[in-house]
């Protein structure tokens, strides 16, 4: 929060600096595993970047900032996927009336992955199922955090993650069991 | 630190060694000084500008720094404002100086 504040009120570069360094290299992990191409990772990251150094004055404090700005990074890249894939389906509301019917999934199945596994399974799940579980497993973010940031209800937010949950343990199988 | 953490990490580290991370620095820092430059230039010349448009419309524009309701010294109608100021003009100058 001092940084942030020393920032806004210098525009020190070494304030820049310790932000970026900071969070960079994640912005840019998070890109790549939505957008699926180093150089649209890239640039995601730079545009980003200049999104959250141009909003600062706006973080309010009551959120951690770390959220705050995988927020801004998750919803650049669906709006980005929307805009260029076509893909008008991500994260739209038919989870919230959807019953929940679906056995929940063991989080160890999840993380008991190796990490190449992790990845191989990532780039073959749907854009919003991937952010999704980067949000709850990566980030560590809370059900109402995820809820805030993609603007849905905390049960469409369970359901959702649920569903993920399932499509990667399908993948896991379909992709890793035959091996020896 | 569970498998996603690790993952992020692999790909924290592929971005660093790959040197994308100082190319970008240096663009995003260019970026931002672009834009403070604007933003300084906006906040020189804006004021400005719109004293212009006010004047050009008939209107008479507040100088900076001149208080509202604070009287204005108008040397063609010869009255001296008692202002508190000790600027050129002020009748004490000519006093001064006799």
């Amino acid at each position: 929060m001092n940084v942030i504040h020393s920032y806004l009120e210098t525009q020190a570069s070494q304030c820049f600096t310790i932000l970026y360094e900071r969070y960079a290299g994640k912005i840019y992990s998070k890109c790549i595993s939505m957008l699926r191409d180093e150089a649209l990772a890239q640039d995601a990251t730079q545009e980003i970047f200049t999104k959250i150094f141009l909003n600062l004055a706006k973080f309010s404090g009551k959120s951690r900032f770390s959220t705050w700005i995988y927020s801004i990074t998750y919803n650049y890249c669906i709006d980005y996927i929307r805009r260029t894939k076509k893909k008008k389906d991500i994260f739209t509301d038919d989870i919230e009336k959807a019953p929940d019917v679906i056995d929940d999934v063991p989080d160890e199945e999840l993380l008991e992955l190796e990490v190449e596994q992790l990845k191989k399974v990532l780039s073959e799940l749907p854009p919003d199922d991937t952010a999704i579980l980067l949000m709850k497993y990566q980030d560590g973010m809370s059900i109402k955090e995820i809820s805030e940031t993609l603007e849905k209800t905390e049960s469409a937010v369970k359901m959702r993650i649920k569903r993920a949950k399932e499509k990667a343990k399908m993948l896991k199988s379909e992709l890793f069991s035959a091996m020896p | 630190m569970n498998n996603f953490q690790k993952l992020q990490e692999e790909q924290e580290e592929h971005y660093y060694s790959s040197g994308g991370g100082e190319n970008m620095k240096k663009e995003l820092t260019g970026t931002l000084s672009t834009f403070r430059f604007i933003g300084d230039v906006i906040d020189v010349y804006l004021p400005r500008v719109v004293d212009m448009f006010i004047a050009i419309s008939g209107g008479n524009s507040l100088e900076s720094g001149r208080k509202p309701g604070e009287e204005r010294n108008d040397p063609a109608s010869g009255k001296i404002s008692p202002d508190k100021g000790k600027g050129p003009g002020d009748s004490n100058d000519i006093n001064n100086i006799r």
